[in-house]
């Protein structure tokens, strides 16, 4: 399975780079605001939805390839199911260095937990990576709130997407559109503080609804 | 090793927030007490907070129980005393 999802990734890798330019527009005020914030040492965790992975992705890319814009500095958190290892294998072929967390063995799991909290990385990770789809879970609010963390929401969109039957709900662009990335307030967990799972899901709305509005901007209207 | 389940027992009803009598030493923390693994992770720093130690989880085998982490708890103790009386007679 693991050679399988290697040889994916690295193909779907070589769409990405290969892919006709496509125009990726970022509203980063609120990721400036974030940068601002982040003068104190604060794990940053950068969260979105699963459907938005794959545009995020191609997006991450092409704003480092084609543009002076780039999106936060993090390392995104894959787990081993094959659609994991595939989504590791690409970001990997792209340039991108992500990290595995082991879902199968519970004590594994853990552990590799462990290690990204006490790392203090900053991560990228989709909250609701296994459904339900749409909502934050309280762990990854336990999670945020142990690793004190600065949370900054994040969402992309295309005007035109595909959704391919897949087990994870995904969007895919259609070829030439282009794809707005957009970024909530961050939202910051102090030592001791609790965070509320509608606190990120709200984040997590606005981002998606500027990404809407940036896409339906006339300028943004495919060739 | 009775001083350690008891720890254990206790942080680990804390994180679930059940009563510490619904918490027993043989019980599976996924299967049995339905803990996920950022709760399971929370516990562990926990007591490596409750302890001073860094408990590695790098053989994790029997970390999946109420016992083998009290276990893991009691390994990395004796190794930290060891250390602490190396140490000291050095």
């Amino acid at each position: 399975m693991k050679a399988a999802a290697r040889v994916l990734g690295v193909a779907l890798a070589a769409g990405v780079r290969t892919a006709r330019p496509s125009e990726v527009v970022f509203l980063r005020d609120a990721f400036d605001t974030a940068g601002f914030a982040r003068s104190e040492p604060q794990v940053l965790i950068v969260c979105y939805w699963i459907e938005d992975a794959f545009l995020l992705i191609l997006a991450d890319y092409w704003l480092r390839t084609r543009s002076q814009e780039k999106l936060p500095e993090f390392q995104p958190i894959c787990d081993d199911t094959f659609g994991g290892s595939v989504t590791k294998s690409l970001l990997e072929a792209l340039g991108r260095k992500a990290a595995t967390l082991r879902r199968h063995k519970s004590a594994e799991r853990i552990a590799d937990l462990q290690q990204i909290i006490r790392s203090r990385t900053s991560i990228g990770i989709a909250v609701d990576g296994h459904g339900p789809y749409g909502r934050v879970g309280a762990s990854f609010c336990r999670f945020a709130e142990r690793c004190s963390a600065l949370i900054i929401p994040i969402a992309a969109r295309a005007r035109f997407c595909l959704t391919p039957r897949l087990r994870a709900r995904i969007a895919v662009p259609a070829p030439r559109i282009p794809v707005a990335v957009a970024v909530a307030a961050p939202i910051s967990v102090r030592p001791g503080e609790s965070l509320s799972p509608d606190a990120v899901e709200s984040g997590l709305w606005a981002a998606r609804r500027s990404a809407v509005e940036l896409t339906q901007a006339p300028r943004l209207s495919p060739e | 090793m009775l001083d350690e389940v008891e720890t254990v027992l206790e942080v680990l009803a804390t994180e679930l927030k059940v009563p510490m009598s619904r918490v027993r030493s043989a019980q599976s923390l996924r299967n049995d007490l339905g803990m996920d693994s950022i709760s399971a992770a929370n516990a562990l720093f926990t007591l490596e907070e409750i302890y001073g130690v860094e408990l590695p989880l790098e053989s994790a085998d029997g970390v999946d129980t109420v016992s083998g982490i009290a276990a893991v708890v009691r390994r990395a103790v004796e190794r930290r005393s060891g250390v602490d009386g190396a140490r000291r007679s050095g």
